[in-house]
């Protein structure tokens, strides 16, 4: 069988790594695959940092600090910062949560308990609102309703939420989209765009 | 979907030139990317110049290497890894090169049953053209009863992009163990920008807004012609 995808193919599939027992996907899920690909680099940076520290026994022999270039008799030595590691923490399972129904957003006015938005069903793969809610301000995270003012734009999400144990449950998310700034060029090519549609509209004038 | 996915995950992976000891969780909520709070209870793997990986629970997994970077979210709304990554490479960092993307998104979900899932794999690939042994391969009981492994599938005429392809790919599912039923499924929606564009990363940011919901809906379609087999 061909060698599965790999990021060292550079690929943009997900998976790093699929040595593993190709029907074993869960590994895809729980970073098991990358985690080989990460343990290899690790490896192989701490041999080089090893190779290096025995090589520069001098410079690094006393008050060494992460990531300082040292002046010894010899040489310029840098000494590259010593990787953090905790690889458990990349292989846990994780909390899924595929929705059901999706929307996109609108917020049309505050008030002290509610947020009043305009929906679009993305399920239904609606490209305008449809639907107006008001909604609990109480279903936004803390760190979202900061976020929110008339015009923001989030995405609501039901379905159901599934514990790496197994237990399932049914939730409500919504994330205050954060978007990128327009930036000058864009706004000119919108002004460009809408000059020329504002010309083609008045023409009979 | 017509059967709720058991375990399901999107995943944004940019091809490029990267600097993996910037991308940390201070640094991102300094540059309000995550919240302070996300940013506290990061799970650190790896920080090193070559790689950093941590993860985020309930928001994202992050990894990058010098010419790889991945944001994964197993939670809807997915949408959080594309405005994380337009955020990044949109407003921070745009002069980074980037010239190919893959929008991915994967499933496990039960097809009911061995019987069931092995007749969907009879259906994809069958044993017949694989003469004597193909019978020796559908032969067995329980764990000794064989089939196709892995099935790959690409398309290459797209004409919404200047070059890519849409690679799915099909696997029994070990995460949904016990019963033997389990389908697992991959859709890697790739994207290539032209060299003079991937010199940064604004054309890559362009299509991932715009392409990032299509692109789901589009695999979910594909997910959902396997599962419509599940009669």
């Amino acid at each position: 069988m061909n060698k599965p995808l790999r990021n060292l193919d550079l690929t943009t599939s997900a998976p790093l790594d699929r040595d593993v027992v190709l029907s074993d996907a869960s590994a895809n899920l729980e970073f098991r695959e990358s985690s080989s690909v990460l343990k290899d680099l690790v490896t192989a940076q701490m041999d080089r940092f090893a190779k290096q520290r025995k090589a520069e026994r001098i410079a690094i022999s006393t008050n060494v600090t992460q990531g300082v270039r040292f002046d010894t008799l010899s040489s310029t030595v840098e000494i590259p910062p010593t990787p953090v590691l905790g690889m458990a923490t990349l292989t846990r399972p994780q909390a899924t949560f595929s929705p059901l129904q999706e929307w996109e957003g609108y917020v049309v006015s505050l008030t002290d308990t509610h947020v009043l938005a305009n929906l679009v069903d993305l399920t239904s793969e609606a490209t305008r609102p449809g639907q107006q809610a008001e909604i609990p301000r109480e279903e936004f995270s803390d760190a979202d309703i900061e976020k929110l003012s008339e015009g923001s734009v989030f995405r609501w999400a039901i379905g159901y939420q599934r514990l790496p144990g197994g237990t399932k449950t049914r939730v409500s998310q919504i994330i205050v989209r954060d978007l990128p700034k327009w930036i000058a060029s864009e706004l000119d090519e919108a002004k460009q765009r809408a000059a020329v549609l504002f010309k083609f509209l008045n023409r009979g004038e | 979907m017509r059967i709720e996915p058991e375990v399901s995950q999107v995943a944004v992976v940019l091809l490029g030139h990267f600097n993996p000891a910037i991308f940390q969780p201070w640094w991102m909520a300094r540059h309000g990317l995550i919240s302070d709070a996300a940013a506290e209870s990061a799970q650190i793997g790896v920080v090193h110049p070559d790689i950093t990986a941590f993860v985020i629970e309930g928001q994202f997994s992050f990894e990058v290497q010098r010419e790889r970077l991945a944001i994964t979210r197993t939670v809807s709304p997915y949408i959080l890894v594309a405005d994380v990554i337009s955020k990044m490479f949109g407003d921070l960092l745009p002069h980074t090169p980037v010239a190919r993307m893959g929008i991915n998104f994967m499933v496990h979900f039960d097809a009911g049953s061995l019987a069931k899932r092995d007749e969907i794999g009879q259906m994809l690939a069958p044993p017949a053209p694989w003469g004597e042994w193909g019978k020796l391969v559908s032969s067995g009981e329980g764990k000794m009863h064989g089939g196709m492994q892995s099935l790959s599938m690409i398309q290459r005429n797209l004409d919404d992009r200047p070059a890519g392809h849409i690679l799915a790919k099909i696997e029994p599912s070990s995460r949904i163990k016990g019963r033997m039923s389990g389908i697992y499924m991959e859709i890697n929606d790739h994207y290539e920008v032209p060299e003079e564009q991937a010199q940064d990363a604004r054309a890559i940011v362009t299509i991932l807004q715009e392409r990032f919901d299509r692109s789901l809906a589009n695999s979910r379609k594909i997910v959902d012609q396997i599962m419509s087999l599940v009669k």
